[in-house]
């Protein structure tokens, strides 16, 4: 286990939407390594977005962290002020791409000002004031375009925004999200509306930068192919709590926990030509009326009166491999073969 | 050997770019983008036809073709024999009849100031004009709801109070309104959890064993293709590269670009996990089109010979086409 980077403790937030109160996360504990890559899988609204944004305190008006740390090298964000986290934080040692590059960039000017607006403001508070002429952000700026392999920088740093493609784009923001300076990477979707080609030549691009600058990656997505081959480690999430963690070989080859094992089961590239796919029966449920205690039981098929009464802890099951499940816990089964 | 029912020849579908009024009036500066170049394929009765390929490689501007929602310039699609591109509005009607498309965009597809009922019925009225009882109507209605697995009082609600994988079936139900005979269905789970996706697939499986609807399955998820099909082509640039029975498309693949495409995508499973072979760059503007074979500019394979001439389409023997030189003497 390499030296911890970030350790979230008992992290716990509320979505308070008028007179419902979402639990959107309950109870996360986990701690990632120095240079370790991290997936986060699970459906939409099990609170894996919510995680990423949490750590970087991104979080909208309505959220409130009731308790748990977030304690990166050592320091609890959820401590610092609002200024700390701007100045020496977010942008600088912990930055994240997100699912639609579009939108996170602006479309009036041009990649090349984009770019040194980001490197000027990271510079102003790393180096403290010894300034730096324009023309040497601008070289910079060349040089990481360089870095993500997109051919031509020099031309291409006047460019506007729409003459990239998605690809492209997606290149630019991992350009200027990866540096020396930056710790911890966290990735929303970031591969999600690009082309498998594409993909596959961004996860590569995500992982030799990372591997170059020794940064932690906190992967957040719902395909599960694509952590099989990018992630160290995976976390499987439900209604906000982690159902499952551990080495992501691991976990898929042999799951300790019922949901996991589903949603391998309804994977199309799992099962052959004519035979059904699992569909797991029911919906994930609303997080202001979750059900009783473990909260997948209504859809589990092996539910037990047990399931029902007691909230399953997450417990380290074997070595590095942490599930909560209660019949695995309690009762021993460590198989699930839903069909 | 099964029956084809609709069989694609040469077929080109061309758009025109142009920079404003003048060009349009005199036809200079225009550009053409040749979004579907001389595809040929047949979609045998009762399987399902896969059709992958990367974003803009026209996959879309084909199955759009097929219904003549956009108008092709030049080629053949034959019907049971007739010729598509050359149905009057009467015959394109009962084709319409006879052909339905699932759509991408589960919400995009359904008018969001009709009930589920009426988006439902709409289809049904159409056919029958107002001749049809209102008991009857909504009989119908909700037997194919069922048939898609949702609850009959759906019905009266909006298409805002479901979720995308209900939505999708909504769609699903109006699509089979008509009993028809071909389905397109257009990256039929995009933007679905994995096991809502999962629920679709099951579902039009089902609805293919109970009525023995034709497929033709638009996607640009390889895995899902592979577990769905019988039958695939893989498009790159307008052009059809590699074709045939699937389980041959994926066991023999034979076109440099269905071999990148392919191990492109994540593996799960450890011992299956071999290189993937990254393509530089991304695909050419299709305004364009690089001389010769279109795949050259990434192809790790590239010869003199792609430049100069295009590769034709070659039986690699039962049925397994595949347009590369490498594979063409």
């Amino acid at each position: 286990m390499p030296e911890p980077l970030l350790e979230i403790n008992n992290l716990t937030l509320d979505y308070n939407l008028g007179d419902r109160k979402m639990r959107a996360l309950d109870r996360i504990n986990f701690s990632l390594g120095k240079g370790e890559v991290m997936g986060v899988a699970g459906e939409s609204g099990c609170g894996k977005s919510t995680l990423a944004l949490a750590i970087l305190r991104l979080l909208p008006r309505v959220a409130e962290i009731k308790r748990g740390e977030v304690m990166f090298n050592g320091r609890n964000l959820l401590t610092l002020t609002e200024k700390e986290m701007e100045h020496e934080i977010r942008g600088q040692k912990i930055t994240m791409i997100f699912q639609n590059p579009q939108n996170a960039l602006n479309p009036v000017f041009k990649i090349g000002t984009q770019m040194t607006d980001i490197l000027r403001v990271q510079d102003k508070y790393q180096s403290g004031g010894a300034r730096k002429k324009n023309q040497d952000f601008k070289q910079q700026a060349i040089e990481r375009l360089k870095l993500t392999g997109i051919a031509d920088p020099e031309a291409r740093i006047s460019n506007y925004p729409f003459e990239f493609s998605g690809g492209m784009k997606q290149r630019v923001m991992i350009g200027m999200a990866l540096s020396s300076g930056t710790s911890l990477l966290l990735a929303d979707e970031a591969t999600t509306a690009l082309d498998v080609t594409i993909e596959a030549q961004i996860n590569r691009l995500i992982k030799e930068l990372a591997a170059k600058y020794g940064t932690s990656v906190l992967y957040v997505t719902h395909n599960l192919g694509v952590l099989a081959e990018m992630a160290d480690r995976i976390m499987i999430m439900y209604a906000g709590r982690i159902f499952e963690m551990g080495k992501t070989d691991t976990v898929f080859a042999a799951p300790r926990h019922p949901y996991s094992a589903a949603l391998l089961e309804s994977l199309p590239s799992r099962q052959v030509r004519g035979r059904r796919l699992l569909a797991i029966p029911g919906f994930v449920p609303p997080l202001d009326r979750l059900p009783s205690g473990c909260s997948f039981h209504p859809r589990c098929a092996f539910a037990k009166d047990i399931c029902r009464k007691e909230v399953p802890p997450l417990i380290e099951v074997d070595e590095g491999h942490w599930s909560a499940c209660l019949l695995d816990q309690k009762r021993g089964r460590k198989k699930w073969q839903w069909i | 050997m099964a029956v084809d029912l609709i069989e694609i020849r040469n077929l080109k579908t061309h758009f025109y770019q142009g920079k404003g009024l003048l060009s349009k009036l005199f036809g200079e500066g225009l550009k053409t983008v040749h979004a579907v170049d001389g595809v040929s394929l047949a979609i045998k009765k009762g399987r399902t036809f896969g059709l992958v390929g990367e974003s803009g490689c026209g996959k879309s501007t084909l199955g759009n073709s097929i219904f003549r929602l956009v108008e092709p310039i030049e080629g053949e699609i034959l019907y049971k024999g007739h010729d598509v591109l050359k149905m009057d509005q009467k015959e394109l009607r009962e084709f319409r009849q006879q052909a339905q498309i699932i759509f991408q965009d589960q919400f995009g597809c359904l008018n969001p100031r009709m009930t589920v009922g009426q988006i439902i019925a709409e289809p049904l009225l159409m056919r029958e004009g107002a001749d049809i009882s209102q008991e009857k109507l909504g009989h119908e209605v909700v037997e194919l709801l069922r048939a898609v697995n949702l609850d009959p009082d759906a019905s009266v609600k909006f298409p805002n109070e479901f979720s995308g994988g209900q939505a999708r079936r909504i769609g699903v139900a109006r699509a089979i309104a008509l009993q028809p005979q071909f389905i397109m269905a257009d990256e039929p789970t995009s933007g679905l959890d994995i096991s809502t996706a999962a629920t679709i697939l099951n579902l039009m499986q089902d609805l293919q064993d109970e009525m023995g609807i034709t497929y033709l399955w638009v996607s640009h998820n390889l895995n899902q293709v592979k577990y769905m099909s019988d039958d695939m082509a893989v498009m790159y640039l307008g052009k059809v590269v590699e074709k045939g029975q699937t389980k041959d498309v994926f066991s023999q693949m034979a076109h440099p670009y269905t071999k990148a495409l392919i191990s492109a995508v994540p593996k799960m499973d450890v011992d299956k996990r071999k290189k993937t072979i990254l393509l530089e760059g991304e695909m050419p503007s299709p305004i364009n089109p690089p001389s010769g074979c279109y795949f050259r500019t990434r192809c790790p394979h590239v010869y003199q010979r792609c430049k100069e001439e295009e590769p034709p389409l070659v039986d690699l023997g039962g049925g397994h086409f595949c347009a590369c030189h490498l594979h063409s003497n």
